[in-house]
């Protein structure tokens, strides 16, 4: 399945006007998150990062930030949850 | 991508937000609660200094990575490397070539001759496996005037070492009895006689071949009481004369007088210590025999010199 497909069942346009985030987990070896609004929190096992308006919390082993730039973060690690409060 | 390391200290999230906030994307290197390590593009190195000296963050710059990096690593290391390789061969080198000349030794002998015959037989620089002293003594001592010579090397010098034939004493003839003659014609000016007789006195015009002093002894009544071998000082006045020819023509005589002075000073010049010069003269002549009736010059110079033989 096509992401902007997912994108047009969830009813999100494809220029990402929503103004939201977008989080993409690979197999539970690591997060990319889009839109994110910078790093609350971090360690081996936990990693808390802001979005807007919700807070996202990643949990597994070996978690490290791989690239870090002002819309995205990429996450490396074996991933057990990502849990959006 | 050329990039930077910075090195932070502080709350390692709050730092990689203040970097993200002014737009410069990030890689950790190593991130721990209170010390980042990241790397930033170093275009952006600027940016990143501002914003962790606004927000008085203490952090330190790693260097530069990348493709300047690895540069700069080659040449710190490699070149460093090089250096002491080429070092080292220029070391062996110095020390294997031998490239200088020393002669000791020398009184009368030029220094230059000695070095020329040298380097007749081995240019310079030479490997010092590759020279011969024997080669080079030999051609040192067919220098003329050596009498003995060692050759030896010292780090990168050829040390000669000569020893010059002894000065030639003139030999005087003590034993044989004959008559002093003139050797060439003049007026005498100077006869002192040691022994024997003189038989010409100052002021007599003497040619070649002239006895000047005899060997036999008279008494007072001119009996021969016996033959010395004779010795004696005889100087005279004595010409040489050098002629110049012209066509006859009008302009000769201008071209005559610097010939003139040509040629004086070359005969002053090449004239031997034993001869002194008193003055020249010149005369004219035209051969009126001659069909192109040439004009003739002749210079006349006056020395006093000894014509003792």
């Amino acid at each position: 399945m096509f992401i902007d497909e997912v994108m047009f069942k969830l009813g999100i346009t494809p220029d990402g006007s929503l103004g939201g985030d977008r989080v993409s987990v690979f197999s539970g070896r690591g997060v990319f998150v889009e839109g994110h609004k910078g790093i609350v929190s971090f360690s081996d096992s936990e990693i808390e990062i802001k979005l807007r308006g919700a807070r996202l919390k990643l949990s597994g082993s070996g978690l490290s930030i791989k690239e870090i730039n002002p819309d995205e973060i990429f996450i490396v690690g074996q991933v057990v949850s990502v849990v959006r409060e | 991508m050329e990039k930077a390391t910075l090195e932070i200290d502080g709350i390692s999230s709050y730092n990689l937000n203040l970097l993200n906030s002014a737009g410069i994307p990030a890689q950790p290197i190593k991130l721990s609660e209170y010390h980042l390590s990241v790397k930033i593009p170093s275009n952006m190195l600027k940016e990143a200094r501002a914003v962790l000296e606004k927000h008085n963050r203490i952090y330190r710059e790693k260097g530069l990575t990348g493709l300047k990096r690895r540069i700069v690593t080659f040449l710190t290391s490699y070149t460093l490397i090089a250096g002491m390789i080429c070092g080292a061969v220029l070391v062996w080198l110095y020390s294997s070539l031998v490239t200088d000349i020393e002669v000791a030794g020398l009184s009368e002998i030029t220094e230059e001759s000695i070095i020329s015959a040298v380097l007749h037989e081995e240019k310079l620089p030479v490997f010092y496996d590759n020279l011969d002293n024997e080669k080079l003594r030999n051609a040192v001592l067919n220098v003329e005037g050596i009498a003995g010579a060692t050759v030896r090397r010292e780090g990168t010098r050829i040390i000669v070492t000569v020893s010059e034939e002894l000065p030639k004493v003139p030999v005087k003839d003590t034993q044989t009895k004959g008559n002093i003659v003139a050797l060439t014609g003049g007026v005498v000016t100077k006869i002192v006689v040691v022994s024997g007789t003189a038989k010409v006195k100052t002021g007599d015009t003497v040619r070649p071949g002239t006895v000047l002093v005899e060997s036999a002894v008279y008494d007072a009544e001119g009996n021969k009481t016996g033959e010395v071998v004779p010795e004696a000082i005889v100087e005279a006045r004595v010409w040489y004369s050098e002629i110049l020819e012209y066509p006859d023509r009008e302009s000769y005589l201008e071209q005559a007088a610097r010939d003139v002075q040509t040629k004086k000073d070359a005969f002053t010049a090449g004239l031997p210590k034993d001869k002194i010069f008193i003055t020249y003269w010149v005369k004219e002549s035209s051969n009126d025999k001659s069909v192109d009736k040439n004009r003739k010059i002749s210079i006349y110079f006056e020395v006093i010199q000894s014509i003792a033989a």
